[in-house]
């Protein structure tokens, strides 16, 4: 068996679904957008044009629910199988939208520009995981009226792994669209296999923000995948118990997903969440702390009881520094979302908070995810893995490092770290000489030495610069 | 194939571990008249070597790193009836092992073995916990070139100063070079005790007993 964990039992669960949809029904759904309004009305739900509140009556939510695919499938550009987003699959990816950069060479925090956008998509196309890369920043130095699409350039020219994009209006979230449509062929063809999804963020609480119902109207409409995030504050944007900030996330989420499936039923959604809590003392949201990691295992529940695909935050960190404080809060926020099999845990690469990329951080968090992906694992107890004859073999007081047994399992049992240390103490040496952050920095150039990155033609290359700027 | 050519095969499929292919460029390089001196010392023993440097730089795992061993080991055995008749073959000295008293892990200390026999030294293992007296009556007997002594644990290192004492109240500590090693080791330490090696790794323990043997 497979190592599994859950907070809420089957009543608690029932709890917070009734609470969300009472909050639809009852409190409603902010919604300043006509057309949204109308498509909303048209599903059945209760709008009033002059507040722009919609209420949402349970048997709308019912039918939405019934419309959901349990699982979500992604693929990439280099024509393999997809990645299978639903059940008890974890994928763990990057996550972004970070506009500062902890600098590889100077060890100084500055603004990120495009380079470094470059570098750390790069990074994350060589290493696995990410087995999907979300735009992990935001740079600095180019217009922000079309710095979305200038990240959506950069990620199609230096992954081939599924991305997940963001844009900042409808009308970006197009020319998103018609430029990966470029690389695609056709916008048949990337219907037929999109590569790529759109980030939506949703408002607390209960906001459904006009630049976010343009993303899902654009995205619905031709079929092409959306990963919605809802992420209220405990204490802030929502009550400060965690249980009514599940109810508030989960409420955000299937409100969001009517209004999706009301407008093309085919539409892949997957539910995610980065509900937290607004650190007391700090006056500043935290992701590091335990309740980050209680929220994601509940809204991950959530998701797995209507039988939806799952996301959320995860392997992240609030401190400023690659030290202890890193590591703890990377194992811990990972871990356990992972062990609630939460299907896509993105948060790779990130530290301070979600403020800053840093590409040590994301050798880092490729340990740690694979160190994650060994516990899951768990102990395979079969005929083989019991198999008695080695032991017959060796007898007693033998090793059994030199047997074949050992050449043909040992792999498959151990994980085989990249940047721990795990030598012996020689004290005739320097014993910290190997630190995992010399070591992270010493792996990076070694995946990065034999790297190449996907090209594009350069009339497709000049097609997307046209499309960007038009 | 020229010589050069074949002895770089030699060493890439030490360092690739095939034992197919290693056994059967061996027999063909005997059966086209190659020195088989020439074979172990220039396309076996230099792939160890490789392959002892690819283990220290975490490129391969240490079972992968024995079964190299044990390739080599197995073919010199092989080697052995023409090896006899060649009048500049010779090992490369007698090496006595031992875990001493006290301490019962010898996983690191029979590795150290394999690597040796593998390079071309008469290898005598005594075993795990052995005593200080024992080995004192195995040097007497075998006078072997060099003496390793292994302690995995910090509490059993004394014991290897033991030995030293033993053999120097004896008066047969000149008589033999002697390589310590183990986990909590030190080259500190093995000054200290007045050993004349320090051995970090297996790899290790073989460059430093060529070294002793006046072969590097």
């Amino acid at each position: 068996m497979f190592p599994t964990i859950k907070l809420l039992n089957d009543q608690e669960i029932l709890r917070i679904d009734q609470g969300s949809r009472a909050l639809l029904m009852e409190i409603g759904t902010h919604v300043p957008n006509e057309e949204a309004l109308e498509i909303f009305e048209k599903a059945g739900a209760r709008v009033d044009s002059k507040s722009q509140m919609v209420r949402i009556p349970d048997h709308v939510i019912n039918d939405t629910l019934s419309k959901c695919s349990s699982c979500v499938r992604l693929y990439d550009r280099t024509g393999g199988p997809p990645l299978l987003i639903g059940g008890d699959r974890v994928y763990f990816g990057t996550v972004g939208i970070a506009t500062n950069v902890l600098d590889f060479e100077t060890d100084e925090y500055r603004q990120v520009v495009c380079d470094d956008l470059r570098d750390i998509i790069r990074l994350s196309d060589v290493l696995n995981p990410p087995d999907f890369v979300l735009v992990p920043a935001t740079p600095t130095d180019v217009p922000s009226n079309v710095v979305d699409n200038i990240e959506t350039k950069l990620l199609l020219t230096n992954t081939k792994k599924h991305f997940i994009a963001e844009a900042q209006s409808g009308k970006n979230s197009k020319k998103n669209i018609e430029m990966a449509a470029e690389v695609a062929g056709s916008l048949e063809a990337l219907q037929e296999r999109p590569f790529f999804s759109t980030l939506v963020c949703l408002t607390s609480p209960l906001v459904l923000r006009d630049d976010s119902i343009e993303l899902i109207v654009e995205s619905s409409r031709l079929g092409l995948p959306l990963f919605i995030e809802s992420g209220p504050m405990c204490g802030g944007t929502s009550p400060a118990t965690l249980a009514s900030t599940l109810i508030m996330a989960n409420a955000e989420l299937l409100s969001s997903f009517v209004l999706a499936k009301s407008i093309n039923p085919a539409v892949p959604l997957i539910y995610a969440s980065w509900a937290r809590i607004l650190d007391m003392k700090a006056a500043t949201v935290s992701h590091g702390g335990p309740e980050f990691s209680l929220l994601r295992i509940g809204t991950t529940q959530m998701a797995k009881y209507y039988g939806l695909p799952s996301g959320g935050g995860g392997i992240l960190a609030d401190t400023k520094s690659i030290d202890v404080q890193l590591g703890m809060e990377k194992l811990g926020t990972g871990l356990l979302p992972a062990l609630a099999e939460t299907n896509m845990v993105v948060g790779m690469g990130l530290i301070a908070d979600e403020n800053a990329i840093s590409l040590e951080t994301l050798v880092i968090d490729h340990e740690v995810t694979n160190w994650i992906k060994r516990a899951m694992r768990g102990i395979e107890v079969t005929d083989e893995t019991t198999d008695l004859s080695v032991f017959k073999e060796v007898g007693s007081g033998g090793d059994f490092v030199q047997t074949k047994h050992t050449r043909d399992n040992f792999r498959k049992e151990m994980f085989i770290p990249k940047i721990m240390d795990r030598g012996f103490l020689a004290l005739d040496k320097d014993p910290r000489a190997k630190t995992m952050r010399k070591r992270a920095r010493k792996y990076f150039g070694e995946v990065m030495e034999k790297y190449t990155p996907p090209e594009l033609p350069e009339d497709i290359d000049k097609k997307l610069d046209e499309i960007i700027y038009k | 194939m020229e010589t050069e050519e074949y002895l770089n095969r030699v060493i890439d499929a030490v360092v690739r571990m095939d034992k197919k292919d290693l056994a059967d460029l061996v027999s063909k390089g005997i059966a086209q008249g190659i020195d088989p001196l020439l074979i172990v010392n220039e396309g076996l023993t230099l792939g160890l070597r490789k392959v002892g440097v690819l283990f220290a730089d975490e490129a391969i795992f240490l079972p992968e790193l024995v079964l190299a061993g044990q390739m080599v080991t197995e073919v010199m055995e092989s080697l052995k009836p023409q090896l006899s008749g060649d009048k500049n073959y010779k090992k490369k000295g007698l090496f006595l092992i031992a875990t001493v008293k006290g301490d019962v892990h010898e996983i690191g200390k029979n590795l150290v073995a394999l690597l040796l026999s593998a390079s071309g030294y008469e290898v005598v293992d005594l075993g795990k916990s052995v005593p200080a007296e024992t080995i004192l009556e195995k040097v007497n007997e075998l006078s072997p070139q060099i003496l390793g002594l292994s302690a995995l644990l910090s509490t059993t290192m004394p014991a290897q100063r033991e030995v030293i004492q033993t053999l120097e109240e004896a008066g047969v500590r000149e008589k033999v070079k002697i390589i310590v090693g183990g986990a909590p080791v030190t080259r500190d330490w093995a000054r200290e005790i007045g050993a004349d090696g320090y051995a970090e790794d297996a790899s290790t323990a073989v460059d430093d007993a060529d070294r002793l043997m006046g072969l590097s």
